[in-house]
């Protein structure tokens, strides 16, 4: 990923929207859609080493992989929702922005539930530790 | 991921622009529509697969 290669791709594509709104302006958000899909690839081609590094961190600190992979698959559902919603908002339908949205959290709440299960436990586990004092 | 998909869409965008004006000033409002459709349902096209390899990059990535 180039930071400069990407602002510069924005503008442009800013531009073109901004050129194409006065005579089409469906053409004008599918230009924005695809600049933000194009976008996307390249920071997620510049995320992944970040990935690898923080796997490689924390199986140094000895947390379970199970909680790494939770939250980095929470991070995915969040940026799809995010260019699934913008891409909503930007076709003025804010209602359909909002249901995208509450499918993604619905999705993370389901991920995360879970791990909420573990730490339930763990803490009926200390209680019941706690009573036998 | 390539930069040009964003220009042919907007290629395409110009296109399609200047020929509906000129067959909604011949008279053709019908051929009009129909080119519009047509440039709508290419670039759409284009996004689609766009939008599926993004998708394929973000599955891989993110273990989905």
């Amino acid at each position: 990923m180039d930071l400069f290669a990407v602002i510069g791709l924005a503008m442009v594509a800013a531009v073109i929207c901004l050129l194409l709104r006065q005579y089409r302006p469906e053409y004008a958000l599918l230009v924005s859609l695809g600049c933000g899909i194009v976008l996307f690839g390249w920071i997620l081609s510049g995320l992944s080493p970040a990935f690898a590094a923080l796997s490689s961190l924390m199986e140094k600190a000895a947390v379970s992989g199970k909680y790494v992979q939770a939250m980095i698959k929470t991070l995915g559902i969040c940026y799809v929702t995010q260019l699934a919603a913008d891409a909503c908002r930007d076709a003025g339908q804010t209602a359909i922005a909002g249901k995208v949205e509450l499918a993604g959290r619905v999705c993370i709440v389901l991920l995360s539930l879970p791990l909420f299960e573990d730490l339930v436990e763990l803490a009926f586990s200390l209680i019941q530790g706690g009573g036998g004092l | 991921m390539d930069v040009d998909l964003i220009f042919k869409i907007a290629a395409i965008g110009i296109i399609v622009a200047v020929l509906n004006q000129l067959l909604v000033r011949s008279g053709r409002e019908e051929q009009a529509m129909m080119t519009t459709l047509a440039g709508l349902i290419v670039v759409l096209l284009m996004i689609v697969y766009e939008i599926k390899d993004l998708f394929d990059v973000i599955k891989s990535l993110f273990d989905l």
